[in-house]
């Protein structure tokens, strides 16, 4: 299904040329910003993407949080001990 | 001392029955569309850790809503109108996916902001409901609508607010 869901993203997307995706996971999220970031170096879209990390999330980051981490051009979470750990995301209330 | 209780069950096939129990009136149902209105009227609210439950219990803890104890209780400071907050209690459930719900619960409990407990039988325990009537919760300010979130992503592509 993520295969799938993959290709839906690429027939959405191509389409869209999104200028921003907002995502706050779960893994669902990964193929359309693995799409996003494609057409971005194809140069067919500017795809900025914003993460936002679960309220659940406090001491660490959720499986799809830690893959895209490094990614994403803003990376939001919602209580400070995450910042220490992640200091390239930031704290919103 | 506790007048009413009003609760949601998992598994009892009866609805909706009500009865009193040891002078307490208690009432209980399967299904409700939405919780709101019974969380509105409590004073106490007794819920599980689930993220969404914390977030509404949390919500009606802090908007301008300070419930009003019925009758007063005559061991405590003798003021019979003292506005006292309302007040959260969630029971974590360890079995679900490697106590997850504990890192929130405690988080905000730290923050003094609800009262966890970790197992339903606690909740029996006669200390445990001292430690629940001394607490006194601190109402959680957060969320201010997203309005620093959509200031972030403004920021982002460069629009001044």
């Amino acid at each position: 299904t993520t295969i799938r869901s993959f290709i839906r993203s690429i027939y959405v997307a191509t389409r869209v040329r999104p200028d921003l995706v907002l995502c706050n996971g779960p893994g669902t999220c990964l193929p359309i910003v693995m799409v996003v970031f494609l057409l971005r170096i194809l140069g067919m879209a500017d795809g900025n993407v914003v993460f936002v990390e679960s309220f659940c999330r406090v001491r660490n980051l959720s499986l799809t949080g830690k893959l895209l981490y490094p990614i994403v051009d803003k990376f939001v979470v919602h209580w400070p001990e995450l910042l220490q750990q992640y200091p390239r995301s930031q704290l919103v209330s | 001392g506790v007048e009413q209780i009003s609760d949601d069950q998992q598994h009892d096939s009866s609805d909706d029955n009500a009865r009193l129990v040891e002078g307490v009136s208690c009432s209980s149902y399967r299904f409700k569309p939405t919780l709101r209105q019974d969380m509105e009227a409590a004073d106490l609210i007794i819920s599980h850790a689930g993220a969404g439950s914390i977030m509404e219990g949390l919500e009606l803890c802090c908007a301008a809503n300070g419930g009003r104890i019925k009758g007063g209780d005559a061991t405590a400071s003798g003021d019979v109108s003292q506005k006292r907050r309302k007040k959260l209690v969630v029971v974590t459930n360890a079995a679900l996916m490697n106590a997850h719900q504990s890192e929130l619960a405690d988080a905000l409990e730290a923050r003094g902001h609800l009262f966890v407990v970790n197992d339903p039988s606690e909740l029996l325990k006669e200390e445990t409901l001292r430690q629940i009537e001394k607490f006194d919760q601190i109402p959680f300010e957060g969320g201010d609508g997203g309005a620093d979130f959509a200031a972030l992503v403004d920021n982002h592509f460069g629009f001044e607010p």
